[in-house]
């Protein structure tokens, strides 16, 4: 079943922090999914030129020693949270993403990658949204926008690595959020690991970040590569985008799952149930569903209103 | 105690659980033989006014979440809002009128009654209906109609693409552009007496009528198997 959740901020001064507003919509939520709960949240500020890393890893001390030969790593801002170790690392010219990634997850210190970006962070764990809260205190997060998920699993393992949101590895600060079933899943991974691409999971949402990477880098914008997804992906999807470009929402040409948005000029919120939206955002507006087969991008440079 | 006199019953979502909203509605009609009821604060919770029988006028004060009113027993249920998917699914009888927008599948399979969605209604509205009537005020979503079998269904708006797609029986109207028909779709021409029913039942629910209808039925090429499409269901199966 599982649940999603985007929220984009489009007042600049936020009455309350974004991660507050994702984290009770996905309570609302919970009970379309106990198995895992996680949140992607596109920070404000960024730090120009300073990637910053979330690995997952039941040991307690961090072992960066396979990525000291890409850039200076900062030992001192290295944290532990629940099953995770945040770090920051300050490439040295021409260091793609993808060589820190291969180098952390091959290179001798045999870490999962949970996330990485200038902007983006991303925590997800097993359990409920509010044991999330209780490990990573998401709802004093402060963004522009961020998505959310409850996970119910059907088919892939139940723990951390295998949670959403994904992020679309090798794309620094871009990750998704996914309802439904990828039915050429297999057909799209053997498609991609001949060319190399190395899966993170066994999980089928996995392959939405792979196949808007592969458009990005094939020089599509992401609003573009969404809308290539409508015809790549079989099966039913509602997937959500966290990018610093904004909140992308994407249904399936039959419209097999539900979803439900309200766009205001305060707010555009999205959640499997509008029960979600209601709880989380007070006040009169429309909820609609989107059109079957649309892809659609809320930009977050929107100016505040005056 | 007669319907007259009866007094409304206000229940609050806030502090009440949907099953205990129902068992105090059926309780009030068992005593009173009628409930007038106002539901405040839904906030899209699910399954609100579900199987609600006869004598029944409920009125929810904002949106309702999937399957509101459905199962429908006979009974009126007036929403103040939007709607989710499922809206008054597989009702027996009965009138449901929802003031705002309706998702997937609003009035799937019901029987008899009136749906009124014065907004838009998203897809698969009116998706197997098997009677009644089914009345919305703006447009309707992909495949509206698909496989209904009897009922009518008047959309003032537009219509989306795979309208009346694979109908056994029925009518469908509608009163702005349509989009690529479903299969086996026939267009007929309205009649006055007709015209004059439709618009006599949108005054009724006081949804503005639009100048003109077209008017949609099976062309009843699917009601039986032919040889001569063997390679049509071999390339579908």
């Amino acid at each position: 079943m599982c649940g999603i959740v985007g929220f984009l901020d489009r007042q600049g001064h936020r009455p309350r922090p974004t991660g507050r507003v994702v984290l009770a919509m996905l309570e609302a939520l919970g009970r379309r999914g106990p198995g895992g709960a996680g949140i992607a949240l596109v920070r404000d500020s960024p730090a120009h030129g300073v990637w910053q890393i979330r690995v997952s890893s039941k040991r307690p001390d961090l072992d960066l020693s396979c990525v000291e030969h890409l850039g200076g790593t900062d030992r001192e801002s290295a944290t532990r949270q629940g099953d995770t170790l945040k770090f920051t690392l300050t490439p040295d010219p021409g260091v793609t993403v993808d060589e820190i990634e291969r180098a952390l997850v091959l290179g001798g210190c045999q870490l999962h990658v949970v996330c990485l970006g200038e902007r983006l962070d991303l925590v997800k764990q097993v359990g409920s949204p509010s044991a999330l809260e209780a490990t990573y205190g998401v709802s004093s997060w402060q963004g522009p926008l961020a998505i959310g998920h409850t996970r119910m699993s059907t088919e892939s393992r139940i723990d951390l690595d295998h949670s959403q949101p994904f992020w679309a590895h090798g794309l620094a600060d871009v990750a998704t959020v996914h309802n439904g079933h990828i039915t050429n899943y297999h057909k799209l991974r053997r498609h991609y690991e001949h060319r190399g691409v190395r899966f993170a999971t066994d999980n089928d949402s996995e392959v939405i970040g792979v196949y808007l990477r592969d458009r990005l880098d094939r020089g599509r914008t992401l609003v573009d590569a969404m809308a290539d997804s409508l015809d790549a992906l079989d099966g039913s999807f509602n997937y959500l985008v966290a990018s610093p470009e904004g909140l992308g929402v994407v249904r399936d040409r039959h419209g097999f799952k539900p979803l439900m948005v309200a766009e205001t000029g305060h707010f555009v919120a999205v959640a499997t149930e509008e029960q979600a939206l209601r709880k989380a955002l007070p006040g009169d507006y429309r909820v609609v569903e989107p059109r079957p087969g649309s892809a659609r991008l809320y930009p977050a440079d929107v100016p505040a209103l005056v | 105690m007669s319907t007259t006199d009866d007094p409304t019953l206000t229940l609050d979502c806030d502090t009440l659980a949907t099953r205990e909203i129902h068992r105090l509605i059926r309780a009030r009609v068992a005593e009173a033989g009628s409930a007038r009821v106002r539901l405040i604060h839904p906030a899209a919770r699910h399954n609100l006014g579900v199987a609600m029988p006869e004598g029944v006028h409920l009125t929810i004060e904002g949106p309702a979440g999937y399957y509101a009113a459905g199962l429908n027993d006979g009974s009126t249920v007036e929403i103040r809002g939007g709607v989710g998917w499922g809206l008054a699914e597989s009702m027996r009888d009965g009138t449901v009128v929802v003031d705002g927008d309706a998702a997937n599948a609003a009035a799937a399979s019901i029987r008899a009654g009136t749906v009124v969605v014065r907004g838009n209604a998203s897809t698969r509205a009116g998706i197997a209906m098997k009677g009644g009537t089914l009345i919305v005020g703006g447009n309707v979503g992909p495949a509206a109609g698909f496989m209904m079998q009897k009922g009518r269904i008047v959309v003032c708006g537009d219509a989306d693409d795979g309208i009346a797609d694979s109908m056994y029986e029925g009518t469908i109207f509608v009163g702005g552009r349509i989009g690529q028909p479903g299969s086996d779709v026939v267009e007929e021409d309205v009649s006055e007496a007709e015209r004059g029913e439709i618009l006599a039942l949108l005054e009724r629910w006081k949804v503005p009528a639009p100048a003109r209808f077209r008017k949609l039925v099976s062309g009843r090429a699917l009601w039986n198997f032919r040889k001569a499409d063997l390679h049509v269901w071999k390339s579908a199966l």
